[in-house]
């Protein structure tokens, strides 16, 4: 492998690079992940905060 | 920020943290800032009233961009509990959390090593008692993973893959295995209960997974930590290092999947502590031989469920 790792084509994932945030917001925006979906959030002092949840959907 | 000096005579980094001096350290547990916030209550790390696994940049960072990270990962709403008693589908679904937080933090031009970790127990410092790990992103190849690198580079293959082989051919210190998944005291364990727990397949990093061997890698873990628990009939201390590959662009590709536990106990009540030896000389003189403390540990683990 070369350069810098990025989501297996496999996976039937997106791409996990990029933090798409929104500055200053509470933007819900879910990406399907394996059994997971995630919040994404900002914190009042600009920390990132990301919610996981199981969607029930399982692996194989 | 954090500032980072070279050690000339020792070849490695050291990361002045000094603001982590002042880091919240074993609250009483009405104010754990782990636990979801209460309505009405003050607001914790998690605005939420309930979460199934959070993960946040820590507040108090060893590492921060633009050079590096720090999270926080917590792995229930439950105060109490350890990742040995998660439901399994929440350790599976903490596979995938650490999977997407590898390829997140690994694909960051500033991070070269994705490390994944728990410190279990106040003797090994842990400061917040909620079940939960950490990520560190460091902006440079620490010395451990160096070392399993350089070590890829001694044997001419994959040591883990290679020390993965003789543990099953040889079978005594073997003390749990699944489909996908082997756990074993190594043959030269520093720590007295040291564990690792291997792929059987060469796997770079979780990111090359399948969905069934994170599900297995889920099984071994929490099978190993509940092991641990049940030898002593006590809370286990210990520090869980996952190891990946690195992700710097140089070395990207070249590890192995395998997570390694480092418990501080030699007996129920003796801790094992770094001292003349260990720190000045870089031996580790151990008091319990890989093989006997294997025994006990397959015991415990087949007690332990």
């Amino acid at each position: 492998m070369s350069g810098k790792p990025s989501e297996p084509a496999a996976a039937g994932t997106p791409s996990a690079t990029g933090a798409e945030e929104s500055p200053g917001g509470n933007e819900k925006s879910t990406e399907p992940m394996g059994p997971l979906e995630l919040e994404r959030l900002r914190k009042a002092d600009g920390r990132s905060l990301i919610l996981y949840s199981t969607t029930g959907r399982r692996g194989a | 920020m954090s500032e980072e000096r070279f050690n000339e005579l020792r070849g490695e980094p050291v990361v002045y943290a000094i603001h982590r001096q002042d880091r919240t350290f074993l609250p009483a547990r009405e104010h754990c800032p782990l636990d979801p916030t209460r309505p009405g209550g003050p607001e914790t790390e998690i605005p939420r009233q309930t979460f199934e696994i959070a993960v946040f940049d820590n507040r108090f960072p060893a590492f921060e961009s633009p050079r590096g990270a720090a999270e926080v990962v917590v792995y229930t709403p439950d105060h109490d509990g350890s990742f040995g008693t998660l439901s399994p589908g929440r350790a599976e679904a903490l596979m995938w959390v650490w999977r997407h937080r590898y390829l997140e933090l690994g694909a960051r031009e500033d991070i070269d090593y994705v490390f994944i970790f728990e410190n279990r127990g106040v003797e090994v410092g842990v400061t917040l008692h909620h079940p939960h790990g950490q990520i560190y992103g460091y902006p440079f190849l620490p010395p451990v993973p160096a070392l399993e690198l350089a070590a890829d580079e001694r044997l001419g293959r994959c040591t883990p893959c290679a020390l993965l082989g003789g543990e099953l051919e040889q079978h005594t210190r073997v003390i749990y295995e699944n489909d996908s998944v082997v756990a074993y005291v190594p043959y030269a364990a520093r720590w007295s209960y040291e564990v690792h727990v291997s792929l059987r397949e060469h796997r770079p990093s979780l990111s090359e997974c399948s969905p069934v061997e994170l599900r297995l890698l889920a099984d071994a873990l929490q099978r190993v930590t509940r092991g641990f628990d049940t030898l002593w009939e006590r809370p286990f201390p210990y520090v869980m290092a996952v190891h990946q590959a690195p992700t710097a662009r140089t070395h990207a590709g070249h590890g192995h999947l395998h997570v390694e536990f480092y418990p501080p106990l030699r007996t129920p009540e003796k801790l094992k502590y770094l001292a003349g030896s260990e720190q000045g000389a870089g031996t580790f003189i151990s008091d319990v031989l890989p093989e006997e403390s294997a025994v006990e540990l397959r015991e415990a683990i087949a007690r332990g469920g």
